[in-house]
């Protein structure tokens, strides 16, 4: 048994563990930070704390968006970073018993989330895909 | 365990002691005769023992204890002080010092001091038989007085008038109320028949009731035993009183001192009862540099709701708040200053190591060098003190292996045999300056450059249009230095491409001099504090960026035609100097700007070298709090950090240190 945050990308959805999600917040200025790859978007001021933004969607090499009402920055909290990641919405978590969880072998050549997924989770008939935060925030052990 | 509480505080202090022997026997060294280092470095290792025997750390406490011995005959000047001797002296600090590595990581002192005390004891002139009297009688009362130097010399010198020594232990009654009180009757009946050299616990410790419910105390009268003895008794809530006579040898070594220490007997009293005093009365805590960090955080909030007030008032102007945010302004300008010079350390602390560093390397390698070490109390923050260490090992080590040549050669150059490495710390502006230098032999020029062209970085022709700083700064390259020794500076793995880098990553920089035959220096520069600096508000684009106040030169007006292509570089002529333009705009990315021909420059500075930055606008001085990126964004080299600004928008800290 444990709680998935559900963040939204288009009608997909993605899980993240909450226990790697520090907060959700709604979109605010963002600075941009030169030198960057594409998908990191700046950094903000998080009640006096400077988080780096990355946009999921340029991540998983889909076209931007603009920001709207339900647009959220997920602050994630994970390999001794504050990361935060932006989505098209994250208003709903959900439970996800261990034994529905299964490993997933993607093609990794042809399919481009591929690369940051290699759970996925089912509740009854539905299927999330569950965010692997070491390949997406590309931490090297 | 219950010593687990105090075991922190023995390894910081014991820490101290060890640093303070290693200081001190350099000192006795090269000035065997001098008796109060001696005094000193006696003193350290009678502590170290005690604290170590407290603690239970047998073989520490073994270790210190026989070197107490050897420094005792010293002291007497029973032995005298040869290379041998303070080779096997430091070889004991050093395995001091592993125990006490070992202590603090296994809680146990494993290390075997078998072979140390064996050495110790060939040195001792004397095994055991003609053990000192005074020690001897300590070692059986197991108290801790003990007759110093000069104490001994008062006693022997009183002899002569026919004052007699005594050891006097006093026991109070246990249900003695006041017995600070009691004590000080006890001093003054025995102030009346005589003089009280010393006593233990100290007077100071007595008069807090520091101790239990008996004292010790060295005195010289003409008294007899049992009129003493009587006196005392007579006093009510005594118990019990323990007279010793005490012989010091007069014969022995006495005559020596006796004339250096005191022409006035009553003079060399006072001295002592001064010196007594003086001891630990220095008021200091100790604290935790987590809680100084926090204080330091609380503080930077503080300044930015600061600024936020100041941005607020200057929107609605009333005199009233103008003048309570100026008074809050002088507050939080001195609240950060005193936090920031509690922070504060002097680099003492790191150069301490040095000296024993530079005297064992060069014993090795058979070169002279002295080490002259200035501004050691130039104060620096704590984390920069911290970080600094390994970086200036890292060019001094150099200095003394590749700079400083051997005796032959640098008489064959007409130098003195004796080569000079020079520490020095100053503060320059904001900044802290620390140069190593030496007299030593130099850098080829011409090496460096024949290495460049074999490494590929540049082409012969290139090579000779560099400038020597350019070339210099070549050996700050990864990899330039570690192969064969063509540089001067080379070898151990670790090239000065880390020292760079660490110092960079302080927010400093560092540069090479050199002359060849006549030496090298590298002068790093430090900001005073990482956390909060002036620093200066632009815009490019329409983005706002700081750039922190001690890396700009100055802030002029050019117009575009002013501007002149170089080998395809754009370069702009300030004070007669060519040098390099800088557009932040692509630098940083941000929209192309309102070409109007004017442009305003911000002139940064990197040691000696310029560079020209184009911004579209100033917006003035502040104050900002450095916030790093996060480790996501670590490798952003143009960006030092970012800083909130009083509206709550980050404006990101441009590192004028990476733009060049």
């Amino acid at each position: 048994m444990s709680l998935y945050v559900i963040a939204k990308i288009d009608e997909e959805e993605y899980a993240i563990n909450i226990e790697k999600v520090q907060t959700i917040e709604k979109v605010m200025p963002i600075t941009r930070v030169p030198q960057t790859e594409s998908h990191v978007k700046g950094v903000i001021n998080l009640r006096g704390e400077i988080i780096p933004v990355i946009s999921l969607r340029v991540k998983l090499g889909l076209v931007e968006k603009e920001y709207d009402e339900d647009t959220r920055i997920v602050v994630l909290k994970a390999y001794d970073m504050l990361v935060g990641m932006i989505v098209d919405n994250a208003n709903e978590v959900v439970d996800i018993a261990e034994e529905n969880i299964d490993n997933l072998v993607f093609n990794e050549a042809s399919d481009e989330f591929g690369k940051f997924v290699s759970k996925v989770g089912k509740i009854k008939d539905k299927v999330f895909l569950i965010l692997d935060l070491k390949k997406l925030l590309d931490v090297r052990v | 365990m219950e010593n687990n509480q105090y075991i922190d505080i023995f390894i910081e202090e014991s820490q101290e002691h060890i640093e303070n022997l290693n200081s001190n026997l350099l000192l006795l060294e090269n000035d065997p005769e001098n008796r109060q280092v001696i005094d000193e470095i006696f003193r350290s290792a009678h502590t170290l023992k005690g604290m170590a025997a407290t603690m239970g750390f047998e073989n520490m406490n073994k270790l210190a204890h026989k070197m107490e011995d050897v420094l005792q005959e010293v002291k007497n000047g029973e032995l005298n002080i040869s290379h041998p001797i303070m080779d096997i002296l430091f070889k004991c600090v050093d395995t001091l010092s592993e125990m006490l590595d070992s202590i603090s990581q296994t809680g146990e002192d494993n290390v075997s001091v078998d072979e140390l005390i064996f050495l110790l004891s060939g040195v001792s002139s004397k095994s055991g038989n003609k053990e000192n009297i005074v020690q001897k009688e300590n070692n059986a009362s197991g108290s801790d007085t003990l007759l110093n130097v000069y104490e001994e010399d008062i006693i022997r010198e009183a002899a002569k008038d026919n004052y007699k020594a005594y050891k006097i232990t006093v026991h109070i009654d246990k249900g003695c109320v006041m017995k600070s009180a009691r004590a000080f009757i006890i001093f003054n009946s025995l102030d009346e028949i005589g003089d009280i050299i010393n006593s233990s616990p100290s007077v100071e410790d007595i008069e807090d009731e520091k101790f239990e419910d008996s004292f010790t105390v060295h005195i010289i009268t003409k008294e007899d035993k049992e009129s003493i003895e009587k006196r005392l008794l007579y006093i009510a809530e005594v118990n019990n009183v323990e007279v010793e006579l005490i012989n010091i040898d007069l014969n022995k070594e006495g005559e020596r001192f006796v004339k250096e220490v005191s022409s006035s007997q009553s003079q060399s009293f006072e001295n002592i009862k001064k010196s007594q005093s003086n001891n630990k009365t220095s008021k200091s805590v100790r604290v935790d540099i987590d809680r100084l960090d926090n204080l330091m955080n609380l503080v930077s909030e503080l300044i930015i709701i600061k600024t936020r007030l100041e941005g607020l008032e200057a929107d609605n102007r009333n005199s009233e708040t103008a003048s309570a945010i100026e008074y809050l302004e002088r507050i939080t300008t001195n609240l950060h200053d005193a936090v920031m010079k509690v922070r504060m350390v002097p680099v003492e602390r790191v150069f301490n190591r040095f000296p024993r560093m530079v005297r064992d390397l060069s014993y090795e390698l058979g070169k002279k060098i002295i080490l002259n070490m200035y501004g050691q109390d130039t104060e620096v923050d704590r984390t920069v003190i911290d970080e600094i260490g390994d970086p200036l090992i890292h060019l001094i080590r150099n200095s003394i292996d590749h700079g400083i040549e051997m005796p032959q050669e640098r008489l064959q150059k007409g130098k003195p045999e004796q080569g000079t490495i020079n520490l020095r710390a100053y503060h320059e502006g904001n900044n802290v300056i620390i140069e190593v230098s030496d007299d030593g032999r130099g850098i080829d020029i011409e090496k460096v450059k024949a290495k460049a062209v074999e490494k590929g970085i540049y082409t012969a022709e290139q090579v000779n249009e560099l400038s020597k700083d350019k070339i210099l700064d070549l050996l700050f390259r990864p990899g330039f230095s570690t192969a064969d020794k063509v540089t001067d500076i080379s070898g151990r793995g670790v090239g000065l491409d880390v020292v760079k880098n660490k110092i960079e990553s302080l927010n400093g920089s560092i540069e090479i001099l050199s002359e060849i035959d006549k030496g090298t220096k590298f002068i790093i520069k430090l900001p005073l504090t990482l956390a909060i600096i002036q620093a200066l508000l632009v815009k490019v684009g329409d983005e706002k960026f700081a750039i922190p106040l001690n890396s700009i030169s100055e802030i002029v007006h050019k117009k575009e035609d002013e501007i002149h292509n170089v080998q395809g570089k754009e370069v702009v002529l300030f004070r007669g100097k060519v040098i390099p333009i800088i557009r932040l705009n692509e630098v940083l990315e941000t929209k192309k700007t309102s070409d109007n021909g004017n442009l305003v420059c911000v002139i940064i500075k990197k040691g000696e070298n310029l560079a020209c930055c184009t911004v579209d606008e100033l917006i003035g001085q502040q104050e900002i709090v450095i916030k790093p990126l996060g480790k996501y964004l670590s490798n952003v080299k143009v960006i030092a950090g970012a800083t909130i600004l009083g509206d709550g928008q980050v404006a990101l800290i441009v590192d004028a240190n990476n733009l060049f």
